[in-house]
């Protein structure tokens, strides 16, 4: 892909090759699928340092899960292609070795899976679940591991560790599950962690306790964090900068309070429409972004973004927009009109005057307008 | 309670009674057998252990005639036959006892052989998956193409009579069915996250098939195994019935059809219905058990 990517030069050089513990250079991670090729992951370019949290953000289906999973190297199947580039500590993660990246898992990057219901085994009790890593990578007695792992449910906040133990995964509610996968994350002190949707399975009181534990833990360790989430709201006070995936590709991204004080991307500016905020009236409509994620086997030939934006104009439909930088410094994006520029105005009002569906039903947040967004998506559907 | 604190003004005084005897009933601890599944593991303790100690038990000789008996088939509590004597003058209750023996043999022997043999070509096929998983199901699925009664003649046919060639027969039957449970579980429990989370941990494949995945798939291929163990005595049965196992070895099969000639004679049903009742009540209990099991192991599953 002749893709101009302004951003990547910069991008290196702010960070520093040395510095940055994980580098993705246009990572691709394709599945051929009778169907053709899903490109679910299409030029992701973004690095991270020890002791900084990054924030993946983005609908479902927009690639953020499989990204995490594919820059691990945990998708297996012989229709993964993955290409580009992503180093940690300066060694190539595509194309490694089964061996070489089990070197890596665990003790240098770990997981914290979505659903803590499904990604504990059931028959397991949670203390061996914990010291199995323990004893398996770092080779420690079973009476120390079983100290270790004491410690590890105490400083996740599980209290009466030495019960919990014994128990099985059943015994314990969503949220302490969730703990115990943490506490089996950190085991063996990685310096990465991925954290893929982490709270979305947990009730809303639960999630922000999993969350600050998320970030007090990684602040001790001094770990780089993934956080991966569709939720703009979870990742605002929590990371210092965030990427905007949709349909594979990031659209947005920034340090975080740049990006919230700042919005560019036309998508995050929808995102951020959609979350109901506490000073509207009650029964206020929720905002929706019309239509739905692009088909990502034959994507848009323009923004991918487009057919949904309230702002497209005729050159976002057939030119992909470069990923570009913004006047704050590390704030990239993607888009031709970009929110709260002139340009972006103008493109707006020209789509109102013209009656543009998508853009009647952000201004109007009304859900009638965003239906017939829906409807122009469908390949022959039309208004 | 609801509705009447609803009512406002016009709220009746609960009785303390109604109060406290919904908080005392205390739900009784859900017991995993219940009534039937203590009377059937009852039987089935009680007929495994006389089969193992029949030796030292006060038993007549299961093969020796009793000559002082004029007639055979003496019906029971005659002449000092609890159980009376089958159509040449031997004592059934003895003969039920050591026959037990032939089904405990038969039942632990497929469910070793089955459980080993098939749940191993079923927890590789689902994992491997790929080649393997295609070679090792078409042979499963040939052998399950077989009607198993006819093959297990067949098998018992060619290989000779004795019981342990019939118990190597009854699990080769039974060997596909165990395989194909256990692939079928394998392929579940290792699409569940945990398997992944077990990868990003760093374990091996190995590692993980036999520490996540194995311990999950032998719950449900047990309980199974348990429904197996009772065609198996019911398979074993049968052939003796038919006469295809070896005349020597006293089995509950072998008295009902010892049985079924007298059985035209007046008053002398109980040579065919001993044996016979003794099989189903035995079935019936392995079966039952295997149910509880099985129940008990999927509630298990749905509170996760």
């Amino acid at each position: 892909m002749s893709d101009p990517r302004p951003g990547r030069r910069l991008l290196t050089a702010s960070t520093g090759h040395d510095g940055a513990l994980l580098e993705v250079d246009d990572f691709r991670t394709h599945f051929d699928t009778p169907d053709g090729l899903v490109k679910a992951v299409d030029g992701v370019t973004f690095s991270l340092e020890r002791g900084k949290t990054l924030g993946i953000v983005g609908e479902s289906g927009s690639g953020k899960t499989v990204l995490a999973r594919s820059i691990m190297g945990l998708l297996i199947g012989k229709n993964v292609i993955r290409s580009g580039s992503a180093t940690y500590n300066g060694d190539e993660l595509v194309g490694a070795g089964k061996s070489q990246l089990r070197a890596l898992w665990g003790t240098e990057m770990a997981m914290v899976f979505q659903d803590p219901m499904t990604s504990l085994n059931p028959v397991m009790k949670v203390g061996r679940q914990i010291t199995e890593g323990l004893r398996y990578h770092l080779d420690l007695p079973k009476g120390e591991a079983n100290e270790q792992a004491m410690q590890l449910l105490d400083s996740v906040g599980i209290p009466d560790a030495k019960r919990r133990i014994t128990q099985y995964p059943h015994e314990l509610s969503g949220g302490m599950r969730q703990r115990v996968t943490i506490a089996i994350a950190l085991a063996c002190g990685p310096k990465l962690l991925f954290a893929d949707e982490p709270t979305t399975a947990l009730d809303v009181t639960v999630q922000a306790q999993i969350l600050n534990l998320l970030n007090q833990q990684q602040r001790e360790r001094h770990m780089a964090m993934v956080l991966v989430t569709h939720d703009l709201g979870v990742v605002a006070g929590r990371t210092d900068e965030i990427a905007v995936m949709y349909a594979g590709q990031i659209v947005e991204k920034a340090p975080t309070h740049s990006l919230f004080a700042n919005v560019r991307m036309p998508y995050t500016e929808a995102l951020l429409k959609s979350i109901p905020k506490l000073e509207q009236p009650s029964h206020t409509r929720l905002q929706i972004i019309g239509g739905r994620p692009p088909d990502l086997i034959h994507p848009p030939p323009g923004c991918r973004f487009a057919p949904r934006c309230p702002y497209a104009q005729p050159k976002c439909h057939t030119e992909p927009p470069p990923l570009q930088e913004a006047e704050t410094p590390g704030h990239l994006y993607r888009c031709w009109f970009p929110v709260g520029t002139d340009a972006g105005r103008e493109a707006l009002a020209k789509n109102l005057a013209h009656h543009v569906p998508a853009a009647e039903a952000a201004v109007t947040g009304d859900p009638v307008m965003a239906a017939k967004v829906e409807l122009a998506d469908v390949p022959g559907g039309g208004v | 309670m609801s509705i009447i604190t609803r009512a406002g003004k016009n709220t009746v005084p609960v009785p303390a009674t109604l109060v406290t005897d919904t908080d005392e009933a205390k739900p009784k601890r859900a017991s995993v057998l219940g009534f039937g599944g203590w009377l059937a593991s009852l039987w089935l303790i009680l007929i495994s252990t006389s089969a193992i100690v029949a030796s030292w038990l006060p038993l007549d000789e299961p093969g020796i005639t009793d000559f002082t008996v004029l007639a055979n088939n003496s019906p029971p509590f005659e002449a000092g036959h609890v159980l009376g004597t089958d159509e040449i003058g031997r004592d059934i209750l003895s003969r039920i006892v050591y026959g037990g023996r032939v089904s405990l043999v038969v039942a632990v022997g497929v469910l070793v052989i089955g459980m080993l043999v098939g749940g191993t070509i079923g927890l590789l096929a689902g994992f491997l998956r790929g080649k393997a998983e295609v070679v090792l199901m078409a042979i499963v699925d040939i052998f399950l193409a077989f009607p198993a009664l006819i093959l297990l003649i067949a098998i018992v046919a060619f290989l000779g009579a004795d019981l342990f060639k019939v118990v190597l027969g009854i699990s080769l039957v039974s060997i596909p069915a165990f395989a194909r449970i256990a692939r079928a579980t394998t392929l579940t429990f290792s699409q569940r996250e945990f398997v992944l989370a077990a990868r990003a941990a760093g374990a091996t494949r190995s590692r993980i098939l036999v520490r996540e995945i194995l311990p999950n798939v032998i719950l449900p291929l047990l309980a199974f195994g348990l429904l197996v163990v009772g065609i198996a005595i019911v398979a074993e049965g049968s052939l003796a019935f038919l006469g295809l196992t070896s005349q020597e070895t006293i089995s509950w099969g072998g008295m009902i059809n010892g049985g079924r000639k007298p059985l035209q004679l007046e008053n002398v049903a109980h040579t065919a219905m001993i044996p016979a009742l003794v099989m189903f009540l035995t079935v019936l209990s392995v079966n039952m058990l295997g149910d509880r099991f099985r129940a008990a192991f999927d509630v298990k599953e749905a509170a996760l």
